[in-house]
């Protein structure tokens, strides 16, 4: 039962009505419960034993530190819990890592021993795990760092580790943030602007992965399943396409959840900022699924740089290349972002696809544009290109699209060495007239749909636009805030005409069959 | 909280949740499936004056095939309704009867059983399931209606409508928006078109016996209970069809059932002598009269109804008028269905005039008076006037087109000639009820000559250079019914 069920919101809509009876002090409770329900019937009885395993496990680790024992504990913990995670939803890496290592001496795991133990795995890792595991490590780790203080109540950090809207998909919450939106005791009102904001904000979510993402999958899935017979433009535009789709899939499951958490008045972090707006692939990681960055900033990135093998490697570099190297080279800092790229790849599911595509391509490409940063910055000078204009920010940011869509189209390739494979087909052949002959019409949309997707880009694009020009003055305000205050029947309108979209053009019912969200399974 | 914001807060919620409830029924009314194989005959159903409806004809498609009410109203001014669903279980036509005596009470309950007879199964396949129950109001008898028929794992496919619905956005037309058989005018009759000849079913005369399911018995007997704890007369029958020995056989079972529970029952395959079917033209198809065969198979039955039940003669009660205007739009069906067999000019306009052509079989005849009133003629006269007969050139002259010249444009209607133009480049529009209608001509640059149209907003036709074309438009209906191309000698083609 997902976020796009109706079971799923008739049961929120209990939640909600009692949710606002009760005292403040009861309401967090409240919430647990709710939550706890719907893991569980969302979970098969083994995997909510790992997760209460798991659970036990951190808090008695949260309780020992806060005995002042110390980081041998911490360290316990944060091992058992990589080891869980790793094991748990990694592990056809290690099979495959394990394999690599027997090949020489001329053995191998069998397929379908590997495929058996995969099976039990899946049937005992919990729901959610990718994401709750770094929630969880990041409340083990602030904790630790007395960042915040342990949690007394056990409860209390089921909930904060699962609290149920961001349970499948994230954003990835810091604990010490959202701690006070929780377990406040002062009781949380009802109040009518986090109801229509909030289902203002779910409604568009619906209708980006509904209206919009649904359609775009049948074309990038008649490419991507076929790359063989569609070369040239076709795989370039598959992969412009499944970027979009990429965006309006994760980004509305984002307004889903976070529209949900808000008609019950508890803020939760954005993990999107008008990423296409972006001039640079770093600037547009600040943009892009931006919990899990945070995340692996605090709690990997800054950890590493502190480390000692990294303040070694910085006296090393000191001796050979000179005092003052790092505003050339900085290279301890490289080998960080390395690493902590690497691990980007990895948290998507440990496939190399994604190690390569969305870890170390993009981390190899940032660190490339900080090397050649001077180099640039030269070649402007010398041909005195205006940077301060329209036209030259709208290239960097077309130029960034296309670096981030590279390495995005190994995501949906089903293997890396096929995603190579599609680019070489890509410029194998120089095809334009499918662009005029009406060839794109034949992967899966008519002219009727591809129009809807044209509205709804459209749409999307107002919206975006709304957005960033609220983010550069800094007002704080979200497109839907713009929206709110307008007058009544403009909203009214809104609200209608957004709903009657959905209604009609949204994929579903029992002739549609929707697929999951792109990042629900991790 | 202030207490006027609250109250404002308050009424902003209102109206939002009414705005979106607005937007939701409004997309279920547009996009639910407007057919006529249960869901129009439910819906209009529920337009009907409250205790008017006398005989009430369920069943599966056999009901609203077969019975014309039209007939039985022209013939014994009986008021009938055929509310049916294509493939209906026993147990819909449960739900069916106890959602219809919400509003009605019956004289006489007819109920036709053939849906027992070929079916293995007690679920219907969706589509059946929808146009069966999608009609009814969304209340108890629904809900039940498709639990009763439908496999339990697909259940949710029916709780919100919309969502085997909306897909139909596709092909959203007229219909949809502005429907005619959503009206209290409509009373169930949709005739099948088409004819196949059949050898006269040796399988009728059999006296075998197989059983029904348990699904089937329980409801017919629930039925049965119904209807007699209502005090509402149940007359069980089997209208004509081509059947296999298996089905008669289960046929035969349901009649015993009946008997024993001293409910009126007629197995009509064993009377199709005293009916007159001719089996070499009033098929459609195996399971189905067509609409001549309906029209004798009714005037039969009604004259059953109207000796063994107390049916009054409601002709003239301004309440029944809805009869009346089912009549004439059943008398426009046929003329429909009967002008495309015209082949002679003069017929065709004379049908037009008089209604008094021969044709439509013996019930039109004696009932069919075309009144010019429904229809509209776009004419448009051959190139070259020695291509018009001198019948051609009388019979437009009877319908107010004296004098015509080559290339000549007009459009008729009741009320006489309305338009008349001889330019070759020209636009003119006609507005009915249901559609707007332009007679215009434009340039065709490549082929180098002018080319004229009918056209509304669902079709188009061109009309022919060389010959006298003739479009005859139904308002009624909103359809044209025939266009044609009169030929030198007088003949008749289609256009």
């Amino acid at each position: 039962m997902g976020l796009l069920s109706l079971q799923f919101y008739l049961i929120f809509a209990i939640i909600l009505l009692v949710y606002y009876l009760l005292p403040g002090k009861f309401q967090w409770m409240w919430l647990f419960a709710g939550g706890i329900f719907l893991y569980s019937i969302n979970s098969r009885p083994y995997q909510l034993i790992t997760f209460v395993v798991i659970i036990i496990i951190n808090f008695a680790g949260s309780m020992a530190f806060e005995d002042g024992k110390s980081a041998g504990i911490y360290k316990a913990v944060i091992i058992t819990d990589i080891f869980m995670l790793v094991i748990l939803k990694y592990n056809s890496s290690l099979f495959r890592v394990a394999n690599m290592c027997l090949r020489p001496f001329g053995a191998a795991i069998p397929e379908d021993v590997i495929n058996n133990a995969r099976s039990i795995i899946d049937s005992i890792c919990p729901v959610g795990m990718s994401y709750f595991m770094l929630i969880l490590i990041g409340y083990i780790t602030s904790v630790h760092w007395g960042k915040m203080g342990a949690l007394k109540n056990p409860l209390k950090m089921v909930l904060i580790t699962s609290y149920f809207p961001l349970m499948t998909s994230g954003p990835i919450i810091e604990c010490s943030e959202t701690e006070g939106y929780l377990f406040n005791d002062e009781k949380k009102h009802f109040s009518s602007e986090n109801l229509t904001k909030g289902l203002l904000r779910i409604l568009w979510g619906v209708f980006k992965k509904l209206v919009i993402s649904e359609r775009l999958a049948l074309i990038v899935n008649t490419i991507y399943d076929n790359y063989e017979a569609y070369t040239g433009l076709y795989i370039m535009l598959a992969a412009a396409l499944f970027t979009i789709q990429l965006y309006t899939d994760f980004s509305g499951l984002m307004d889903i959840v976070l529209g949900i958490s808000r008609v019950l008045g508890i803020p939760l972090p954005e993990n999107f900022k008008t990423p296409f707006y972006a001039s640079t692939l770093a600037e547009f990681w600040r943009r892009w699924h931006i919990t899990l960055g945070t995340w692996l900033r605090n709690y990997v990135f800054y950890p590493l740089q502190r480390s000692k093998m990294i303040s070694k490697l910085r006296k090393s570099c000191k001796k050979v290349l000179g005092r003052g190297y790092e505003k050339k080279y900085n290279i301890p800092m490289y080998v960080c972002l390395f690493i902590t790229w690497f691990l980007i790849g990895f948290w998507h599911g440990g496939d190399f696809k994604y190690i390569f595509g969305v870890g170390i391509y993009m981390g190899v490409i940032i660190i490339l544009s900080d090397i050649l940063q001077p180099v640039f910055g030269k070649i402007i000078q010398i041909t005195r290109i205006n940077t301060e204009c329209f036209s030259y920010r709208l290239f960097t940011r077309i130029r960034t699209f296309i670096i981030f869509t590279i390495g995005n189209s190994f995501f949906r390739a089903s293997s890396a060495g096929d995603g190579f494979r599609m680019w070489y087909l890509a410029f194998s052949r120089f095809n334009p007239w499918i662009l005029f002959n009406g060839a794109l019409y034949n992967l899966g949309l008519d002219r009727r749909e591809a129009g809807i997707v044209v509205l709804g880009l459209i749409l999307l694009f107002i919206v975006s636009y709304f957005q960033h020009r609220e983010e550069i003055r800094g007002s704080g305000q979200s497109a839907g805030d713009l929206i709110m205050r307008q007058n009544i029947l403009f909203r009214l309108m809104v609200f209608s005409a957004l709903f009657a979209m959905i209604i009609v053009w949204a994929h579903y019912g029992s002739t549609f069959n929707a697929q999951d969200f792109i990042y629900g399974g991790f | 909280m202030d207490k006027h914001v609250r109250i404002r807060n308050a009424i902003y919620i209102i109206l939002l949740s009414a705005a979106l409830l607005f937007v939701y029924i409004l997309a279920n009314r547009v996009l639910l499936l407007k057919n006529i194989d249960g869901i129009d005959q439910f819906r209009a159903y529920y337009h009907q004056e409250k205790n008017t409806v006398d005989v009430l004809v369920v069943g599966n498609s056999h009901s609203y095939c077969h019975v014309n009410p039209a007939i039985l109203w022209e013939d014994y001014g009986i008021s009938a309704y055929d509310l049916g669903g294509g493939e209906q279980t026993m147990s819909i036509s449960y739900y069916y009867i106890k959602e219809a005596l919400k509003t009605q009470r019956p004289k006489v309950l007819c109920l036709d059983v053939s849906t027992v007879s070929d079916r293995n199964s007690d679920t219907i396949a969706r589509q059946w399931a929808i146009n069966n129950t999608f009609g009814m109001k969304y209340n108890r008898n629904r809900i039940d209606a498709i639990r009763s028929s439908v496999s339990e794992d697909t259940l949710k496919d029916y709780i919100l409508p919309l969502s085997s619905m909306h897909e139909r956005y596709t092909e959203l037309g007229m219909t949809d928006f502005t429907d005619i058989h959503d009206s209290i005018d409509f009373k169930g009759y949709r005739p099948k078109e088409g004819i196949q000849s059949f050898e006269v079913p040796a399988a009728a005369m059999s006296e075998e016996r197989l059983p029904l399911t348990a699904h089937q018995e329980k409801y017919l007997m629930d039925i049965i209970n119904l209807t007699k704890s209502e005090g509402i007369p149940l007359y069980i029958m089997v209208t004509p069809y081509i059947m296999e020995e298996e089905e008669q056989a289960r046929l035969n079972t349901v009649l015993d059932i009946a008997k024993e529970n001293n409910i009126t029952c007629t197995d009509f395959n064993k009377l199709y002598d005293e009916i007159g079917l001719d089996f070499n033209t009033d098929f459609a198809e195996k399971s189905h009269l067509n609409r001549v065969g309906s029209t004798k198979f009714t005037a039969y039955l009604g004259n059953i109804l109207k000796n063994d039940y107390d049916l009054a003669d409601h002709r003239g009660d301004p309440l029944y008028d809805s009869w009346n205007a089912a009549a004439d739009r059943s008398r426009q069906d046929y003329a429909a269905f009967y002008m495309p067999s015209i082949s002679y000019v003069k017929d065709f306009f004379d049908l037009f005039l008089n209604g008094k052509a021969d044709v439509g079989g013996d019930w039109l005849k004696g009932h069919f008076t075309a009144n010019p009133d429904d229809y509209i003629l776009f004419v448009m006269t051959g190139a070259d006037r020695s291509l018009m007969s001198p019948d051609t050139i009388d019979s437009l002259a009877s319908v107010g087109i004296s004098d015509p010249v080559p290339g000549g444009k007009y459009i008729v209607d009741g009320r006489g000639l309305v338009y008349r133009t001889d330019s070759p480049i020209f636009s003119k529009g006609y507005r009915t009820k249901l559609h707007d209608i332009l007679f215009y001509s434009r340039e065709n640059k490549e082929e180098n000559r002018i080319d004229t149209f009918v056209r509304t907003d669902d079709e188009e036709h061109p009309l022919s250079e060389q010959d006298t074309s003739v479009l005859i438009y139904d308002k009624a209906l909103g359809v044209f019914v025939r266009g044609i191309r009169i030929d030198p000698a007088g003949q008749i083609e289609e256009l």
